[in-house]
């Protein structure tokens, strides 16, 4: 998905450095759930094993992101920045989720045009007056909403998944148990990924990011144990 | 104002032959006759500020008159003077906390908005293709190290106060303030406080409706800047029609 | 051929052991053939911890350029502010200009407030100028010190000019042949003397592995009490 560091980076200013792999997001009756693992990748090295990538932008939004850092980073700064503005407006009023993902892509398209992308892919989720609100923007200003979102890796892993498994009625437990076996299986095919995940939700009692857990993922089977023993090629 | 006139008192950029700039002098006396007076206690907790309008119109939609502003979440500012004056230095102040947040990663302190608002505000005392503003503001801040009250003045001097007046009855809100038990109140107690003053320096013969608004940046309030809760508006101002009718 | 637009970006080469270096490998080609788009990579293992009411920063004192030693007793340990240090990897002279340029920003910063400035603040403008000129930079920079509010902090301004705060962080060449290490060592809530000995045990297993990296241990504690700097020579 994302280029290696470029041996010299002073020739090249479009490249991640620090980077979080995919994100997963999906509707549920009564709320949205989105979920990342909490590792931050320099390369192949996993350098940080304790981030957080999925942050409340207001009281009922959270984005979650996938991507550099470093530009991840700048987009919470711009969003708190529009937070604190608002507040200073002091009309009660405050911005919705979709309201805060069509700014987010603005932003991030105007960046592109000056070649100078914010090389994140992001999903914002939001729940208000019963609705749920779940949107994908990404380093080109692309914008689209759906019932259920992966980015990165998880596009090719967790989605078809999802396209199988998901239902408008599915309760909070439902989507958290998709939610995990769709980080299982990024873990299992995705180098830059942990078993030490975030699931994060937005219901009617506002934004929920609950503490990181990890995942077992089956390592068990009985041909796994057995290996190569019989069939004497390495694989099985 | 003894000496008006004599040619002195055109510029900011001029002092008069006995060390004067009228300008600023003429600025505060706007202050004065606005008709607005707004005070502030630094309280063990937190600040509140309060202000005294008078109702321009009995058609305008309530609360559309404000004079107690945020200046970021930790920040209030209540205003006195020239209304349009006090929202270009409420939007200086605004610019001033965006910029050090995003500079330095942290809420601006209490002291250091006071002190680049008065230096906004000295400013334009300093050219003659400036006026100075009509306006002083009282500023509450709560940041790591505590609450803060602070005051800017149309000369662009600044002081920290434990309370503080500025505007049309600033002397006699002074001589009241300066008998509450600054040093143990609390914001909770300090409201009706301040709710009793606001309505024993209001002056009845000249007009008869105000309103009182009143914010805080205390514990309560997680120390944000908000409005104070609708409940306690009432009952403090309750309190104030109260004393003043016990007074009479 | 010095006089190219490029040279000021690329003044490291200018040294001239390197200089030499790449004409011997060009044979007996004139001078003017050196290939002045090639970077120059300067070794360095560096790190920080927290403990219990401090920080401690540690660093080698190796500086190279190719495979000669331009310095075997340099400093790597910068103060910002009194009690707010930084640790640098990377270009030298890149990052020595990003600290002056720190360093002059908290001056002025502590002249108008008049109070000692939080870690955080100038962890915060460290990562700005990193992310703000990231196609020109090439540096990682730790910032660790103490403060009254937040006591010892430990700051890590990534590639690229992520912020991330770590209880302890390493950087450099040498870190990552000490990353597995750290990581089984660390403990939380660790004592001063705990702390000053991770740091110690980790910095020479690093100068031990990386070839970039070596001369001298130094070491910076700073606590509420104020700042001790220690010295250890000739460790490889």
């Amino acid at each position: 998905m994302f280029a290696q560091p470029a041996d010299d980076p002073r020739k090249n200013t479009l490249r991640p450095m620090v980077t979080g792999t995919s994100a997963i997001g999906i509707k549920y009756k009564g709320g949205v759930m989105v979920a990342t693992d909490t590792i931050a990748c320099y390369g192949n090295w996993i350098r940080y094993k304790d981030v957080q990538r999925i942050h409340a932008v207001s009281k009922d939004t959270l984005i979650a992101m996938n991507g550099e850092m470093s530009d991840y980073q700048k987009v919470l700064q711009i969003l708190e920045q529009k937070r604190l503005a608002e507040y200073c407006v002091d009309d009660g009023s405050t911005q919705t989720s979709a309201e805060l993902h069509s700014y987010l892509t603005r932003v991030m398209y105007q960046k592109r045009c000056k070649f100078d992308p914010l090389w994140n892919m992001l999903l914002v989720g939001g729940f208000r007056n019963g609705e749920a609100y779940l949107g994908y923007t990404d380093l080109y200003g692309t914008h689209f909403e759906d019932n259920f979102l992966a980015t990165g890796l998880g596009m090719y892993m967790a989605l078809p998944l999802m396209r199988n498994q998901w239902t408008p009625e599915m309760s909070e437990a439902d989507a958290r148990a998709l939610l995990q076996m769709a980080l299982k299986i990024c873990y299992y095919r995705d180098t830059r990924a942990s078993n030490k995940v975030q699931i994060a939700r937005v219901d009617a009692s506002g934004v929920h990011i609950d503490e990181p857990i990890t995942l077992q993922g089956e390592w068990n089977h009985a041909r796994f144990v057995e290996g190569g023993a019989k069939s004497g090629d390495g694989g099985w | 104002m003894a000496s008006i006139g004599t040619g002195y008192d055109q510029s900011t950029s001029t002092f008069s032959p006995d060390g004067r700039i009228f300008q600023v002098e003429y600025a505060v006396k706007a202050v004065d006759t606005s008709g607005s007076t707004a005070i502030g206690v630094k309280c063990v907790d937190g600040v509140v500020l309060a202000v005294e309008k008078s109702l321009v119109s009995k058609m305008m939609v309530h609360n559309t008159h404000k004079r107690i502003f945020h200046l970021d979440e930790h920040i209030g500012m209540a205003v006195s003077g020239v209304q349009a004056d006090a929202r270009n230095v409420m939007n200086r102040g605004r610019g001033e906390a965006t910029q050090y947040r995003s500079t330095y990663g942290d809420a601006i302190p209490g002291d250091v908005i006071a002190t680049r608002l008065a230096g906004y505000m000295h400013l334009h005392t300093m050219y003659w293709w400036l006026r100075p503003f009509g306006t002083s503001v009282l500023i509450g801040s709560y940041d790591q190290d505590g609450p803060q009250l602070h005051d800017v003045d149309p000369s662009g001097l600044s002081y920290r106060h434990f309370a503080a007046a500025v505007g049309k009855a600033k002397t006699a809100a002074k001589s009241q303030l300066e008998k509450l038990p600054l040093s143990t109140l609390t914001c909770r107690q300090a409201v009706p406080e301040l709710a009793k003053i606001m309505y024993s320096i209001h002056d009845d013969l000249k007009e008869k409706t105000f309103e009182i608004e009143i914010s805080w940046v205390c514990e309560e309030s997680g120390k944000k800047h908000t409005h104070i809760p609708a409940d306690l508006l009432t009952s403090a101002v309750a309190a104030g029609k109260a004393a003043k009718e016990a007074e009479e | 051929m010095f006089g190219m637009a490029n040279d000021f970006t690329h003044r490291e080469i200018m040294d001239p052991m390197s200089v030499m270096h790449t004409a011997r490998q060009l044979g007996s080609a004139s001078i003017c053939d050196v290939d002045l788009s090639q970077p120059v990579s300067l070794g360095t293992s560096i790190m920080a911890v927290e403990f219990d009411g401090g920080v401690v920063c540690g660093a080698d004192s190796r500086t190279s350029t190719g495979s000669y030693i331009a310095n075997r007793v340099s400093d790597k340990i910068t103060a910002l502010d009194e009690q707010i240090y930084t640790m640098r990897s990377g270009s030298a002279a890149d990052t020595q200009a990003v600290s002056d340029y720190v360093r002059y920003y908290l001056d002025m910063h502590r002249n108008q407030t008049q109070k000692p400035t939080a870690v955080k603040t100038a962890a915060k403008l460290v990562s700005m100028l990193l992310y703000e000129n990231k196609s020109m930079l090439m540096g990682e920079m730790i910032v660790a010190g103490w403060d009254a509010h937040n006591g010892g902090q430990v700051y890590k301004c990534a590639m690229g000019g992520s912020l991330i705060r770590r209880p302890y962080s390493t950087g450099g060449s040498g870190s990552i042949f000490i990353a597995a290490h750290c990581e089984h060592t660390f403990r939380p809530g660790m004592t001063r003397q705990q702390a000053i000995d991770f740091v110690d045990n980790a910095l020479r297993l690093a100068m031990a592995s990386d070839g970039s990296s070596g001369g001298s241990v130094r070491k910076v504690v700073i606590d509420a009490s104020g700042v001790e700097r220690t010295y250890t020579g000739g460790v490889f």
